[in-house]
């Protein structure tokens, strides 16, 4: 079956708190209105949700997946044709973007692309590593070697 | 999946720690065999492959919400059960992949190599021999260098695993030569270079001991190290045979990730 390539708004939000932000979970639930255990089923199936997403798009691609993590909503995959890594990206409320290596250029067509994925790098709290760096192109190289380590 | 193709790597908690203390062990067991002490030889020496008998990696075990790593052989001994799997890479796969950045316990038997020289000089309470003295600063030398490998130099994990290997393998050959002919020296009061059948056969045992240092790294080379980390950040490594069968164990895993969203609702806006 075919799964949206979104999480649901909520269970987006409480994803962020949780990894982007690293509330915790009772902070989460107290801000929300919700009980803990509710926070807990949010965080469970976001990750499994986020997961499910990863997968469709190596498959799409048809790539092998190299890396995920869900903490940071990002994943490495490998597409058997190219054999050079791409970076996916989770961006809260769009969906996945892909940046295939060797393609990071901001400029026209690619603009929209390079905001997204600086947008999600800022969600998921990824950006405090590459704190120096000045414009988009530059953080995405930053961020992207340090998916690489 | 064929379990023996697949296994965990005593690279984290008490595996890690059982790892460098044997591996330390073994050393005091050299350096004891050197000084002729067979008791203190025999401790180190079985306590040591005791030690790293139980932090062997015996298999792993992938259930419907968790994964177990099992340690210890023949029988498994330590059981670690890996659950809400957040993250999961192949680290071969990556450019910069460094297996020291998660895994800072690789460093501690090479950090307690580096003082063994001054535990022996607080243990003995005197100075050592100096004829022992190049015996005691290689595997100093050694440890110093690899981690310079490991933290400087190796661009990715592949790299550094050759490179760690060829030095390795050269060290190695020649403490065991300088072992030999302390030895020699030792057991017939002369040199093993006034003995020629003595010196072909130990040239041969270190052709032998580079044959299956190679070895040892062709195979090395073709294995994959598959890095697990759950929700409270513990990080867990397990080899695999090849390529393929990272990326079957990978699947595998991805599998557990879906399921651990036991007893959640399936609706699409909670």
């Amino acid at each position: 079956m075919m799964t949206m390539l979104k999480l649901p708004k909520r269970m987006e939000e409480v994803l962020l708190a949780v990894y982007g932000y690293g509330k915790r979970e009772s902070e989460v639930a107290k801000e929300l209105g919700v009980s803990k255990q509710a926070v807990s089923k949010f965080v469970r199936e976001g990750r499994a949700r986020l997961t499910e997403i990863f997968l469709e798009v190596s498959e799409v691609l048809h790539a092998d997946l190299v890396r995920i993590n869900l903490r940071k909503g990002y994943a490495i995959i490998k597409p058997r044709q190219l054999r050079v890594n791409a970076y996916v990206f989770y961006v809260p409320g769009c969906g996945p973007r892909v940046l295939f290596k060797g393609d990071i250029k901001c400029s026209e067509e690619a603009r929209t692309l390079c905001k997204d994925i600086v947008k999600a790098i800022k969600a998921w709290g990824l950006i405090e590593v590459c704190n120096g760096a000045s414009d988009e192109e530059d953080i995405i190289r930053c961020i992207i070697k340090l998916l690489e380590e | 999946m064929n379990e023996h193709r697949i296994w965990p790597l005593p690279y984290s908690g008490l595996p890690a720690i059982l790892n460098s203390v044997a591996f330390v062990l073994l050393t005091f067991a050299l350096i004891a065999i050197v000084s002729h002490s067979e008791t203190y030889f025999l401790v180190f020496f079985l306590t040591g492959i005791a030690m790293n008998l139980v932090a062997s990696g015996k298999r792993v075990v992938i259930r419907n919400e968790y994964i177990m790593l099992e340690y210890g052989f023949p029988k498994p001994v330590l059981r670690y059960v890996v659950r809400d799997v957040v993250e999961i890479f192949d680290i071969n796969e990556l450019s910069r992949g460094r297996l020291v950045k998660y895994f800072k316990a690789l460093l501690l038997s090479f950090i307690l190599v580096m003082i063994l020289p001054l535990a022996y000089v607080v243990v003995k309470g005197a100075y050592p021999n100096p004829a022992y003295l190049p015996l005691m600063v290689i595997p100093v030398i050694m440890g110093v260098l690899l981690l310079m490998y490991l933290i400087f130099t190796a661009s990715s994990y592949r790299r550094f695993l050759v490179k760690a290997s060829i030095a390795t393998a050269v060290v190695s050959a020649y403490v065991v030569s300088i072992a030999v002919g302390f030895l020699y020296r030792d057991f017939y009061g002369r040199s093993v270079f006034s003995d020629p059948t003595a010196v072909a056969v130990w040239l041969v045992s270190v052709l032998l001991f580079a044959v299956l240092a190679i070895a040892i790294t062709f195979f090395a080379g073709r294995n994959h190290i598959v890095i697990l980390v759950d929700t409270r950040g513990r990080y867990y490594a397990v080899g695999t045979a090849s390529t393929e069968i990272a990326r079957e164990f990978m699947s595998m895993v991805f599998n557990v990730m879906r399921e651990s969203r036991k007893g959640s609702r399936d609706d699409d806006d909670a």
